[in-house]
C-alpha cells in the first residue's frame, strides 16, 4: 500500500495520447552563457598562463573540439590554428570536423556540472559524459578547463569544481585572472 | 601460477575459485542507470538505439502519475515527442494485450518505456513478444521461448514496489508464463525520485521475493561466479538497509541501494532456473492467496535447511553475504552453511522486531491454513519443482507453519 495521500481524480483524458515536453529556457540561456564565457576564458588562457599554454602546444596542429549538451547545444567550439593560437569557432559542435567533442548526455547533468555542484572528475566518473576522439586529447582538455575554473572562480567554488585544488602563489592567481577576465571581456 | 598464489586466492575468494564450474554461460542485456536524474538519461539512450517514437505504457495508479511528470521533465530538451498509454490494467487479459500490440504496430513505435510496477513490465514483455515473433495469439507460447527475431527496446523505471522480475526475462500475463532471456529489458532506470515509501509489510515481502531469487542462485546446480557476485551484491545490500526503511525518517539512499539489490537479483535469477523456494512460494501465494514475497520469506530458512539435508550441499559462500567478512573468516568451513542459516533466521527476526512485530514469521500468522499443503504442494510438483519431492516440501511447509526448528542433519 502507497503511503502517499489520497488525490482527488482529475477529469479524463485521453488514454492515448502524444507528450511533446518543449524546453528548459532558463537552463539553456545559462548554459549558453557559461559555454560562450568558458570558450573566451580559454583563449586568453592560452595565452596568460604558461600550462594553458603547454598544454595547447602539446596538441596537433589544427586541433579543435567542442564541448556542448547533447542533442542541440548549446556548445563551444574552439580550436588551433596554423600559427598554434588558439581561438573559438562558433558555437556550432554538430556541423564541424572536430578531433574531441565532449558531449553531455543531458542539460540536467549539464547544469549539474556548470553549477559547480558535481566537478567534472565526478561528473565523469558519473557517465555524465561521453567523448568522441582520442581520450588523451580529451583528458588534455579537461585540464585546461580544471585550470580556467580556478582562474575564474572564487577558491570557495573553485574547490567544487575541480578535483584537486592547485597551491600556486597568490600573485599568480591574482595576476592571472584580473588577465584573464580583461581578456575574456574584451575578446582578444 | 604456483601452489601457493592459488591457496591466497582460494583463501580469499573460496566460493568463486572452488566452484568454478568447467563451462557456463552468463547472459545479461539489462544496463542499469542509476542515481540522481537517472532518468534525464533516457533521451540519450533511445537515441543510441536509434529509437525515435517510444511509447509509454503506464498504470493509472500514483506510481504511474509520478512517472509520467517526470518523464516529461527528463525530455524537455531532448527534441524527442513520445506517446503515453496511461491505461494499462494490474491484471490484463489477452484481448487488452492484442489492443496494446495492435497500438503498437499501428502507430509505428519503436521502444517501450514502463512507467509502473510488475504487472505493467510483464504486458510490455509480451507486446515485445507478439511483435518480434509477429502473431496475435499468445496461447501458441509457454514456458521458455526462443525468439526468432530481436524484440523491441524495452526501458523500465525501477520502483520500490513490483513483481521482482522486472530485470529479468520472466513475465506472467493471463495465468500464462513466458521466459526468454531476450525479453529482460534493455535498460534499467533506478532515479531516487520514482521511490514512493511502502508501508512495512509490502516493503518487507518485496525485499524477500528478491532475497529467495538471490539465495537460489547459490543453490543452483549449475551456479557461476558472475551470478554469483550479482546475488551476493544483492544479499549484502538487502541485510545492510531493509531494517532502517521499515522507518519513514530515513534518507532514500537506503531505498535505492535496495533498488539496486532487487535489480540485481532479478539479472542473476535470469540465468536460474526458479528453484524450490520461488516455486514453493509461488504457489502457497496462489492457493493460499497471499503475497508472493510474504510466502517466500516466510519458507526461505527451511527450504535452505531441507535442500542441505537433501543434498549434502553445503551452503558456506551464502555465511558472507549473509553475515560478514570477519565472521566468515572465524567460522570453521564445515559449520559455515549451518551459521548461514542461522543468520538468515536472525535476520528475520531483526526485521520481525525492527517492522514493530508487523511481519508473520510462521505460516500460522500468516493465515495460511494447514488443509492447504496437499494442494499448495501439488501446484508447485505441477509447476516442475526441481530437487524437491512431496515429502521435502511437507516437511517445509509443517516447520514454517509454527517455526519448528529444523536442524540441518537429519
Amino acid at each position: 500500500m502507497h503511503l502517499l495521500p489520497k488525490k482527488k481524480k482529475k477529469p479524463s483524458r485521453e488514454p492515448y495520447r502524444e507528450i511533446s515536453p518543449g524546453s528548459k529556457p532558463v537552463k539553456w540561456i545559462y548554459l549558453s552563457i557559461m559555454l560562450w564565457f568558458m570558450g573566451r576564458a580559454i583563449q586568453a588562457a592560452a595565452r596568460v598562463d604558461k600550462t594553458v599554454k603547454a598544454e595547447f602546444d602539446a596538441l596537433p596542429e589544427g586541433f579543435a573540439f567542442s564541448l556542448g549538451v547533447f542533442p542541440d547545444g548549446p556548445y563551444m567550439v574552439l580550436g588551433k590554428n596554423i600559427h598554434g593560437q588558439v581561438k573559438s569557432l562558433g558555437r556550432r559542435g554538430q556541423e564541424q570536423a572536430l578531433d574531441v567533442r565532449i558531449t553531455i548526455k543531458n542539460i540536467e547533468a549539464a547544469i549539474l556540472l556548470f553549477t559547480f555542484q558535481e566537478s567534472t572528475a565526478i561528473s565523469t566518473s558519473r557517465d555524465r559524459l561521453i567523448v568522441d576522439g582520442d581520450l588523451s586529447q580529451a583528458c588534455a582538455v579537461i585540464r585546461i578547463l580544471d585550470i580556467v575554473e580556478v582562474y575564474l572562480l572564487p577558491k570557495i567554488i573553485a574547490r567544487l569544481a575541480v578535483k584537486r585544488y592547485p597551491t600556486w602563489p597568490m600573485t599568480q592567481k591574482m595576476i592571472g585572472r584580473i588577465r584573464i577576465y580583461f581578456r575574456a571581456v574584451l575578446g582578444y | 601460477m604456483d601452489t601457493k598464489e592459488i591457496n591466497i586466492i582460494q583463501h580469499r575468494q573460496p566460493g568463486i575459485v572452488e566452484s568454478l564450474p568447467y563451462n557456463y554461460e552468463f547472459y545479461n542485456p539489462v544496463k542499469i542507470c542509476s542515481g540522481k536524474k537517472a532518468m534525464a538519461h533516457i533521451p540519450f539512450e533511445l537515441a543510441a538505439i536509434n529509437a525515435v517514437r517510444p511509447l509509454v505504457l503506464a498504470s493509472d495508479s500514483p506510481i504511474g502519475r509520478r512517472a509520467i511528470k517526470l518523464l516529461t521533465n527528463a525530455f524537455k530538451e531532448s527534441e524527442m515527442s513520445f506517446y503515453v498509454c496511461d491505461d494499462v490494467p494490474d491484471n490484463a487479459d489477452a484481448e487488452t494485450v492484442r489492443r496494446l500490440t495492435t497500438l503498437y504496430l499501428e502507430k509505428n513505435h519503436d521502444a517501450i518505456i514502463v512507467a509502473g510496477d510488475g504487472a505493467a513490465v510483464d504486458i510490455a514483455k509480451v507486446i515485445r513478444l507478439m511483435v518480434a515473433e509477429k502473431t496475435d495469439d499468445l496461447e501458441q507460447f509457454e514456458g521458455e521461448i526462443k525468439l526468432s527475431h530481436a524484440p523491441a527496446p524495452l526501458i523500465t523505471l525501477q520502483t520500490f514496489d513490483g513483481s521482482g522480475l522486472e530485470a529479468s526475462g520472466w513475465a506472467t500475463v493471463c495465468n500464462q508464463t513466458f521466459f526468454s532471456a531476450q525479453l529482460a529489458p534493455q535498460i534499467c532506470i533506478i532515479d531516487p525520485r520514482m521511490i514512493i515509501p511502502m508501508d512495512i509489510k509490502t516493503t518487507w515481502a518485496r525485499a524477500m521475493v528478491s532475497l529467495t531469487q538471490a539465495v537460489e542462485v547459490y543453490m543452483a546446480a549449475d551456479r557461476n561466479p558472475v551470478a554469483i557476485n550479482y546475488a551476493s551484491t544483492a544479499i549484502q545490500s538487502i541485510r545492510k538497509n531493509l531494517a532502517p526503511v521499515f522507518s519513514n525518517w530515513v534518507s532514500n539512499k537506503k531505498r535505492l541501494a535496495l533498488i539496486n539489490a532487487y535489480t540485481a537479483a532479478a539479472c542473476a535469477f535470469s540465468n536460474n532456473q526458479p528453484g524450490p523456494g520461488f516455486l514453493l512460494g509461488k504457489a502457497m501465494a496462489q492457493m493460499g492467496n497471499l503475497n508472493l514475497g510474504t510466502a517466500m520469506g516466510i519458507i526461505l530458512p527451511y527450504v535452505m535447511t531441507q535442500y542441505m539435508r537433501k543434498t549434502n550441499c553445503d551452503l558456506a559462500d551464502l555465511l558472507r553475504p549473509l553475515s560478514s567478512d570477519d565472521d566468515y573468516a572465524g567460522t570453521t568451513s564445515s559449520l559455515r552453511g549451518k551459521k548461514a542459516i542461522r543468520c538468515l533466521y536472525d535476520l528475520q527476526w531483526t526485521w520481525h522486531q525492527a517492522g514493530r512485530r508487523k511481519i508473520p514469521l510462521t505460516l500460522k500468522d500468516a493465515a495460511v491454513g494447514r488443509y492447504l499443503f496437499p494442494d499448495i504442494i501439488e501446484t508447485a510438483l505441477k509447476n516442475g519443482l526441481p530437487v524437491f519431492d512431496e515429502t521435502d516440501c511437507e516437511t517445509v511447509l509443517e516447520h514454517a507453519w509454527e517455526a519448528k526448528p529444523l536442524n540441518v542433519t537429519s
